[in-house]
């Protein structure tokens, strides 16, 4: 063929058969006289590759039934490195009656005239222009990389289910509560491992099967993508939230569920301790205490800033609100002594905002209710259990210590100096005008509006006489 | 010593003193003036902080330009940088080149992620036992409790901080280049969005001199209004840090929208400018809530507005749904840049197209629209409605779509790949294996039930620090590497390279799973101090060694990038054979970046398409027979 | 010290670069804008979670006064720009000081009448607070306008802007504009939404 530079389309024929060669040259120049012009025929792999180089055809057609040709050198060639050369593999056996035309998407013959056009026309850029092809799997070996990672998702899921399972994970439950939160856990360790498995099974078998050889600068195989994965991957992670969706609201249902017998108590907290009234005994205590199976409705609030009940066994949490009532419903199901830690910042002893929770038997419960309303007839002793349970001693130390306020130890008539300047001795009179009006005056060195403003209204006379009686004796 | 003031930064700094003292004595005549006290610590610090904010920014020299042409001086179309500064000069004064910023957000971000970090060993040091070891002071002073909870506070805000200045220099160094561009759209507004920083970071870290902030990085008020001195900077640091976020995030939007090359339709960009535009389409916006948040805490401190006071009619919870209306979208904007990177080093290193491009970049605005609707997943044990709760439940579970697409795209970007591994893609896949524990550690916390186990426990600490190290901090260095030589034009020390990944991969899975399980087994967040009789002691130690070799394998990065910023082997254009438009450039960049303008004839990611072109500088007319 | 060199002077520039130019400020300005949006859009939820069904017992006349200044000052603000579209450089300069002026009596009128008159105090209680707020917040955008207005008349004064060459006037027209849509919101929500309470 003279004059080959000026047409559109330059075309490569490898086939050793010359019936098909010549044939297919024929069609070419009859039906594309003009658009196309054929460089050549090749009949061996060899010849082919050489003339590829050569010629720099724009296209190849690959007689896919010859076997004499390796098909093989040429599928990884049209798979690895088709930007301006194009291959197409043509059968004519393949398709029965028809003949098949792989052009990394499967056109039938029929089709091919309408596909040769639409390449003749396009301009050298949108031929550059790339669809997402689906490659024919004609790889071999690919089988042996599925196998492989498949292989290694498993035991990776094993081995993160086995060990999710067998690790120390969380404290031993002591609530109703616990149950479906704790069964909740199970089934999302098994979803969390099989998931890690899943995508690092396949980055790790990546790592180790496709690294690059020594030597080979060259790119790997042109994948761009597949849209109608990409939609799978996508909807079915959204089944998959979904269903957890569901199943975490019905989990949610039966950890709220209310017990309209429940018995109520009450919970102060304050920067930096617990208060817990029990109504229907009449009593207060500083530390939680619990009959065993028995629902019990926490009316929770909070004195100054935002704390938090959290018993880790008990695994519930609630945040408590200055000014607004929260609530908590906890039903322990087992005897045993725990800690109440609160579960907000709150200030600088946040840390040690602890209190005692004892769950008793029935009985055992009724016999503690009774010991409270029984109160020591000494003033100092009754002052003392006053001072725990309504969190002085989270700020007043009774060691010399110096905390938000000033310590207790040596307070009972001594001189006291006050930020204006003036000063006074710490009697009784001045001692209960700092318990109901704390911000009348203020000590040098301390801040104002710290301590609690409302003890008047929570504290009675004679409580306050027991707490001055309390300070009397520290020396 | 005149010298020093031909640095914009040295004149800044001395401004800022001037109009704090300025603004301490404006406050104390308006008092006087009005009966009070001469001295009120909360409004001298506000109104101080505030003009001394505005005297740095005069004089570090961002105001000049705006201010001749409000005087009628007409600006030009084009600006750059004086060329007769010194490198020094350049680097520590305003500049209105994009490179010059990136590397300023850059040096300034590491320098407080390094400060931060500190903060935490220092924290960690004393958890490592129970018992106090360290904080053993005065309960309410910086030597006892109260520094302790400041420590914590200022780490979690200052590396909000140090995150927000490394992604601006991300997206700042090479938004502009991959899309072939000469600069941003407002190269003015772009430097003084870096230099806002300054003060407002100086201002937040002042906090610890001043006092400590006991509150958290989340400033919950009742707490905040009681908190000490250092409340007050904290609130107007972060509110005045908030400007450079919306504000170069405008400009990254207008950039990337109005100053493409020829032929880069939006699905011919980069993908790393997909994830910029995503992130900048949540900080634009978000950002005005932490802002606002912060405002109405600071006027409650201030001037005892009872916004969140109950016995003012105040509600505490309106606090958390306006500030965690930005702090959740926040979290997506500090890992889709990493996420963004992680997806433009994969396909260099597997010689392999990023597997479904449209896809991966459509996920990350999913991402950022999705991410607006969760915020309240921080709030199910606030106190808010109950049934408030599901809906919020939902939304948060539904944040794994768009993130999983990244993850299959990535695996199959992989998948019969030609991998090699320099320490770029050691840190790229190490990121994409912790932000995979990271993002499945979310559903624990997302399903409503268990958040009531795991809420204010260290498992939700081991949770976000899993997420952060995946989507930013180990992309980020990632990034380091990989656009070291383009910076520099020199190569970092590759063994070094790797012995920090190693490093910092085995630190920190160590941290992140044992967070994770002392959480789960009761230790609260924010306490200084737990009970021996938790278990947890072992796992307490181990944390705090891995946060050691982590900080180990950091120093040994610093060493690696300064000394090899000037005694590294000299780099090709494009060490790592990218189709980027950036390492199509020299290597440093030149002022200009592109000699011609570029056009775009080909796809980012087509490794594998032989002779296949991406971009090219648009020629003269062809030859016939080209 | 300058920091900044030209290349080009703005007569220079082609027409194609203004509008270049003008067309990224204007996309910059309307992503501000909404972004603003937000920051109004916030302390309105506060508005409606703090104030719910109530609000505070307030004057109605100056409010409604003031309001119509406001109102008044945006058509000013309309006129001026068209004006210098069409190059009427009287119009353009009447309509910005016009626009000014009212903008300042809106400020006066809120900062001096409505704030020590209407008997809330920022400390007092949620009324008070959110009242500050809102009216705060809006005044100071008012008044960080009539200050760019005032750079704008001063630079029209000298000539600066032309048929051609005006985004800066644009610009200042659009951010007045959305202030006063700002306090159109604003103004019910704090004057006439809800009922005082007892």
């Amino acid at each position: 063929m003279s004059d080959t530079q000026s047409v559109n389309r330059r075309v490569l024929i490898a086939s050793s058969h010359p019936l098909f060669a010549r044939g297919l040259t024929r069609l070419l120049q009859e039906r594309q006289a003009g658009d196309v012009a054929v460089l050549g025929v090749v009949s061996s792999t060899a010849e082919a590759f050489q003339a590829i180089q050569q010629l720099q055809p724009d296209l190849v057609i690959v007689d896919y039934d010859d076997e004499t040709l390796n098909r093989e050198d040429f599928l990884a060639h049209f798979m690895e490195s088709s930007g301006k050369i194009r291959f197409v593999l043509l059968s004519l056996k393949e398709g029965g009656d028809q003949a098949m035309v792989y052009d990394r998407r499967n056109i039938a013959a029929s089709q091919i005239d309408e596909w040769l056009s639409e390449w003749t026309e396009a301009s050298p850029e949108e031929s550059q222009k790339h669809t997402s092809y689906a490659a024919p799997d004609v790889r071999s070996g690919k089988m042996k990389h599925w196998i492989g990672a498949i292989f290694l998702v498993l035991l990776i899921a094993a081995g993160g289910i086995v060990g999710l399972r067998n690790a120390r994970l969380l404290t031993q439950p002591a609530s109703l509560q616990a149950i479906p939160i704790d069964q909740a856990f199970s089934v999302l360790w098994i979803a969390i491992a099989s998931l890690f498995a899943l995508i690092t099974g396949l980055m790790l078998y990546s790592v180790i099967a496709f690294r690059r050889k020594k030597g080979d600068e060259s790119d790997a195989v042109h994948i761009e993508g597949n849209n109608k994965l990409e939609v799978t991957w996508t909807i079915l992670p959204l089944l998959t939230v979904i269903g957890f969706a569901v199943y975490g609201s019905l989990n949610l249902s039966e950890v709220v569920l209310p017990d309209p017998q429940a018995m109520e108590v009450r919970v102060v907290g304050q920067q930096w301790s617990w208060r817990f009234e029990y109504p229907e005994q009449g009593i207060t205590s500083n530390e939680l205490v619990l009959p065993v199976d028995r629902q019990v409705l926490l009316r929770m609030e909070s004195q100054d800033v935002i704390h938090s009940f959290w018993v880790p066994e008990f695994r519930v949490k609630q945040d408590l609100l200055p000014g607004r009532e929260t609530q908590l419903r906890i039903t322990p199901n087992r005897t045993g002594d725990f800690v109440l830690g609160c579960a907000e910042i709150c200030g600088s002893q946040h840390a040690y905002m602890t209190a005692p929770v004892h769950v008793l038997s029935s009985a055992d419960f009724e016999q503690w209710v009774f010991d409270q309303t029984d109160l020591p007839d000494d003033p100092v002793a009754r002052g003392e259990i006053w001072a725990n349970q309504y969190g002085c001693l989270a700020c007043h130390s009774l060691d010399g210590t110096r905390l938000v306020g000033p310590s207790w130890q040596g307070l009972y008539g001594s001189e006291t100096v006050f930020a204006d300047g003036a000063s006074r001795t710490a009697d009784a009179e001045y001692l209960r005008e700092s318990i109901l009006d704390p911000n009348a005056q203020i000590v040098e060195g301390f801040l104002p509006g710290l301590m609690p403003q409302n003890f008047n209204e929570i504290l009675s006379d004679t409580q306050i006489d027991d707490i001055i009686a309390f300070i009397e004796s520290l020396k | 010593m005149k010298d020093l003031f031909k640095y914009g930064l040295v004149r800044g700094l001395l401004a800022m003193v001037i109009g704090t003292l300025a603004g301490m004595a404006l406050v104390s005549v308006v008092r006087l003036a009005l009966g009070l006290s001469i001295w009120n610590p909360d409004a001298a610090w506000t109104v101080g902080g505030i003009l001394g904010t505005i005297a740095f920014m005069i004089g570090v020299g961002s105001l000049t330009d705006w201010y001749r042409a409000a005087s009628g001086k007409p600006l030009g179309m084009h600006t750059h940088d004086n060329p007769d500064w010194s490198p020094l000069q350049r680097y520590l004064g305003f500049s209105v080149d994009h490179k010059v910023i990136g590397v300023q957000y850059g040096v300034f971000g590491l320098i407080l992620f390094l400060l931060a970090g500190t903060f935490a060993l220092i924290f960690r040091w004393e958890l490592a036992a129970p018992g106090l070891q360290l904080f053993t002071g005065e309960v309410e002073s910086l030597a006892g409790l109260t520094g302790f909870n400041t420590m914590f506070s200022l780490h979690g805000m200052v590396m909000v901080a140090a995150i927000l200045l490394c992604i601006a220099a991300m997206m700042n160094y090479l938004v502009p280049l991959m899309i072939g561009a000469q600069d941003m759209a407002f190269p003015r507004l772009n430097g003084f969005s870096f230099w806002i920083t300054v003060p407002s970071g100086l201002l937040l870290l002042a906090a610890l001199p001043l006092g400590g902030v006991d509150t958290g990085w989340v400033g919950y008020p009742p707490l905040s209004t009681r908190a000490p001195l250092g409340m007050v900077t904290f609130y107007l640091g972060v509110y005045l840090f908030g400007f450079s976020g919306i504000l170069g995030a405008i400009n990254i939007i207008v950039t990337i929208l109005k100053m493409r090359a020829k032929g880069m339709g939006m699905f011919k960009m980069p993908v790393f400018v997909w994830a910029s535009l995503a992130t900048a389409l949540i900080q634009f916006a978000a950002t005005q809530l932490i802002g606002l948040s912060f405002l109405m805490g600071l006027l409650q401190r201030v001037m005892d507005m009872g916004f969140f006071d109950i016995a003012k009619g105040g509600d505490v919870i309106l606090y958390q749904h306006l500030f965690w209306f930005y702090s959740h979208p926040a979290v997506y904007v500090f890992v889709l840049p990493g996420l963004g990177v992680i997806s433009e080093v994969l396909p260099v290193f597997a010689r392999k197209p990023l597997y479904g491009y449209k896809w991966v970049a459509l996920s990350s605005v999913g991402i950022a629209l999705v991410g607006y609707l969760v915020w309240a997943h921080h709030m199910f044990t606030s106190g808010m409605q109950e049934y408030l709760r599901v809906p919020f439940m939902v939304s948060t579970l539904l944040v794994a779509v768009p993130t999983g697409v990244k993850f299959f795209s990535w695996t199959a970007t992989l998948w019969q790949g030609k991998l090699i591994f320099p320490t770029p893609m050691l840190f790229a896949l190490g990121a994409i294996m912790i932000f995979l524990v990271g993002g499945l550690s979310g559903p624990p916390n997302a399903l409503v039930s268990t958040d009531l186990y795991t809420h204010d426990t260290y498992f939700v600490v081991g949770h976000f620090h899993a997420t952060l190290f995946g989507g930013f901090v180990f992309p980020f260095m990632a990034a380091l590497y990989y656009w070291f030589p383009k910076l520099t034009g020199r190569m970092y020390n590759e063994r070094m390279g790797k012995w920090h990944f190693w490093l910092q991969f085995v630190g920190f899975s160590v941290q992140t799973l044992g967070q994770m399980q002392v959480g789960l087994l009761g230790m609260r967040r924010r306490v200084a101090d737990y009970d021996a009789a938790l278990g947890i002691t072992t796992g307490q130690l181990a944390v705090t060694i891995a946060a050691f070799v982590i900080a180990l394998g950091i120093a040994l990065m610093i060493y690696n990038l300064i000394y090899s910023a000037s005694y590294g082997e000299k780099a090709a254009a494009n060490p790592w054979r990218s189709r980027s438009p950036e390492f199509q450039l020299p290597s440093p960049v030149p002022v200009h970046n592109f000699d011609h303008p570029i056009e775009v004839v080909g796809n980012p990611y087509d490794y594998g398409l032989k002779d296949s072109i991406y971009v090219r500088p648009i020629s003269t007319p062809a030859a016939p027979g080209d | 010290m300058a920091g900044m060199v030209e290349t080009t002077l703005p007569h220079s520039a082609t027409q194609a670069e203004l509008q270049a130019s003008a067309s990224k400020n204007r996309l910059g300005l309307w992503i501000f804008l909404l972004s603003e949006v937000f920051l109004f859009g916030g302390i309105m939820v506060s508005r409606v979670v703090l104030w719910g069904p109530t609000r505070p017992e307030l004057e109605q006349l100056p409010a409604f006064f003031l309001t119509s200044v406001l109102l008044l000052s945006s058509f000013f603000m309309n006129r001026a720009e068209t004006a210098v579209v069409y190059g009427d450089r009287k119009i353009f300069l009447n309509g910005i000081l016009a626009t000014m002026i009212l903008g300042i009596i809106f400020l006066f009128g809120v900062v001096l009448y409505e704030w020590p008159f209407s008997g809330l105090n920022p400390a007092n209680n949620v009324y008070g607070a959110v009242f500050f707020l809102m009216t705060g917040m809006h005044a100071l955008h008012v008044l960080s306008g009539v200050i760019f207005l005032g750079v704008i008349y001063r630079n029209g004064r000298k000539g600066l802007y032309s048929p051609q060459n005006h985004f800066a006037v644009e610009g200042a027209a659009v951010y007045w504009h959305f202030v006063d849509v700002v306090w159109i919101f604003f103004y019910p929500a704090i004057y006439l939404m809800g009922v005082p309470p007892l």
